[in-house]
């Protein structure tokens, strides 16, 4: 995804609202978004993790993400979706509190991640964008859900 | 999946009927489609005649193969996972099993070796059994190559059985020098995971100078199984039906909760422990019957209930596996659709409750002392 930063000029990413800030993930990493579906938790599974999903016969767990990054979710969930992400392979679905729009913009409007304590903790966030007077925390979903260790653990196991 | 469930709230008759037909086709063509997946044994083992045969020029070892029960059908995902492990269960058996020519007839035995393969269906399983009349293992060779290779300090306190399950140990090998058929000491450890990863497992029986026997069990289909629907709390699982020995209502006053050891009940003269899925699972507990719907589970080695809210049905299941990132977890070994779109966990009992088990010493001890006094 880094290479992704430096090579390509215009970025496209997707935001959306968890609590009162907009966040956003790299578009490519998209598969779709949906509605809030029927799941099935997971016995004596971690908080964030709200359950399985059945879509369309595929079973994909699906994440919390407003709990796993530890925000405050908005007290009205009128507009919670699910963004479906392939990351390395793996699909994950998140309940995001509303999907706002596609952002374009060119790398030069990232802006590095100040050097401050923040509500999220720092190697989550690839950058921060600024547009139209609102900051977008561009979120590194990668180290946000642990992929490079489900993939080892995966390896072990096989 | 096809469900044994009835359309008991349609009145009319012509409805009814339609349903009922409809059923019946869908099963056809679903029983149609699942033997598509299904074939002979046969080739599987006509490729070890020729094992057997390289095997015994190479070693000069006169060896003779039966074959029982080449129609066998298996499925064809498991057929091609099983066709490595066979090969080398074979060459051990001429190469580690049989003895040379001379001191078979020393041992007053034919000169010509025997191994035995045979497949047959037992339940909703798969049985190969792979048997040599040779000279079955030595524990002694066995413990002390362990003790020298350090996989085990100790083996006083082990038993016989205990200790030639340990050539399914990684790394283990009899033999000091490496050859073309074996002493790589990749070898039965690979045989066991690739089974293990089946669903399978695998039991070595030997006697020492009549031979061994080593017997493959495997599920006969990996894509569907039958499954029990049971409620847990609010929430839906499916056990597999193979998995289930048998259904009993207990009333309260049969389960005698005793200190240090746990619940225990008293079925036919027999002591079982009684595990509760609600605990395991930290399910929410919602009913207060007088009496408990326990499952009954018999393993190879263990026995024991497990009480659950309801018993819901049973149900063809089509296994799906999970995501990744839940993947592997202890007890669960994979995830149904259920009717009504909604995912449920399958779980796999002796898994779940393994633990409970082999801590328990305290009830081990009980059982014996139940089984002596009987």
């Amino acid at each position: 995804m880094e290479e992704n930063l430096k090579t390509e000029e215009l970025n496209r990413y997707l935001e959306f609202d968890l609590g009162n800030q907009s966040y956003a993930v790299h578009l490519l990493s998209v598969k779709e978004v949906i509605t809030v579906p029927d799941t099935t938790p997971l016995p004596n599974g971690p908080d964030y993790f709200v359950g399985i999903m059945n879509l369309r016969g595929q079973i994909i767990s699906v994440v919390d993400l407003r709990k796993k990054l530890r925000i405050e979710s908005k007290t009205l969930g009128l507009e919670e979706a699910v963004v479906i992400v392939d990351l390395q392979g793996v699909s994950i679905g998140l309940i995001v509190d509303s999907i706002n729009k596609v952002l374009n913009f060119s790398i030069s409007d990232i802006t590095e991640v100040p050097e401050v304590q923040s509500q999220v903790n720092a190697k989550y966030i690839q950058g921060v964008y600024r547009g139209e007077g609102k900051l977008s925390v561009l979120l590194d979903l990668e180290n946000v859900l642990n992929i490079n260790e489900i993939k080892s653990y995966q390896k072990e196991v096989a | 999946m096809l469900g044994q469930r009835r359309f008991t709230h349609i009145q009319d008759d012509l409805t009814n009927k339609s349903i009922a037909q409809m059923s019946k086709l869908f099963k056809e063509v679903q029983e149609l489609s699942m033997s598509l997946r299904m074939l002979p044994i046969k080739n599987s083992f006509q490729k070890m005649e020729r094992i057997i045969r390289d095997c015994s020029k190479l070693l000069g070892k006169k060896v003779k193969l039966h074959l029982v029960g080449e129609e066998t059908e298996v499925d064809k995902t498991v057929l091609e996972h099983i066709a490595d492990p066979l090969v080398h269960i074979v060459r051990n058996a001429v190469d580690h099993g049989l003895e040379e020519t001379e001191q078979r007839v020393e041992a007053g035995k034919d000169q010509t070796g025997n191994v035995e393969m045979m497949a047959f269906h037992e339940g909703n399983n798969l049985v190969i059994q792979i048997t040599d009349d040779g000279k079955g293992i030595d524990p002694e060779v066995i413990k002390n190559k362990a003790i020298e290779k350090g996989i085990i300090q100790n083996a006083s306190t082990m038993t016989d059985g205990e200790i030639i399950q340990l050539i399914f140990h990684p790394g283990f090998s009899t033999k000091d020098e490496v050859t073309d058929l074996s002493g790589r000491g990749v070898g039965m450890d690979v045989v066991k995971t690739n089974i293990e990863n089946l669903g399978g497992e695998v039991k070595l029986a030997s006697k020492l100078g009549e031979g061994s026997s080593l017997k493959i069990i495997l599920p006969l289909t990996l894509a569907i199984i039958d499954g029990m629907v049971i409620r847990s709390g609010l929430q839906q699982f499916v056990l597999p039906l193979g998995q289930v020995f048998e259904l009993i209502r207990l009333e309260y006053d049969d389960i005698n909760n005793i200190p240090g050891v746990g619940q225990l009940f008293n079925i036919r003269g027999e002591v079982m422990p009684l595990f509760t899925i609600n605990g395991k699972l930290g399910q929410k507990i919602n009913s207060q019957n007088q009496s408990e719907i326990v499952i009954i589970i018999r393993g190879l080695r263990h026995a024991f209930g497990v009480s659950v809210d309801d018993v819901i049905g049973q149900q063809q299941i089509v296994i799906k596996k999970l995501g990744e990132d839940i993947r592997g977890l202890k007890g669960i070994m994979g995830s149904a659709i259920m009717g009504d779109g909604k995912p449920s966990f399958i779980l796999d009992l002796y898994e779940l409750f393994k633990d409970d088990l082999q801590s328990n010493k305290s009830y081990s001890k009980l059982l014996n002392a139940n089984e002596s006094a009987a």
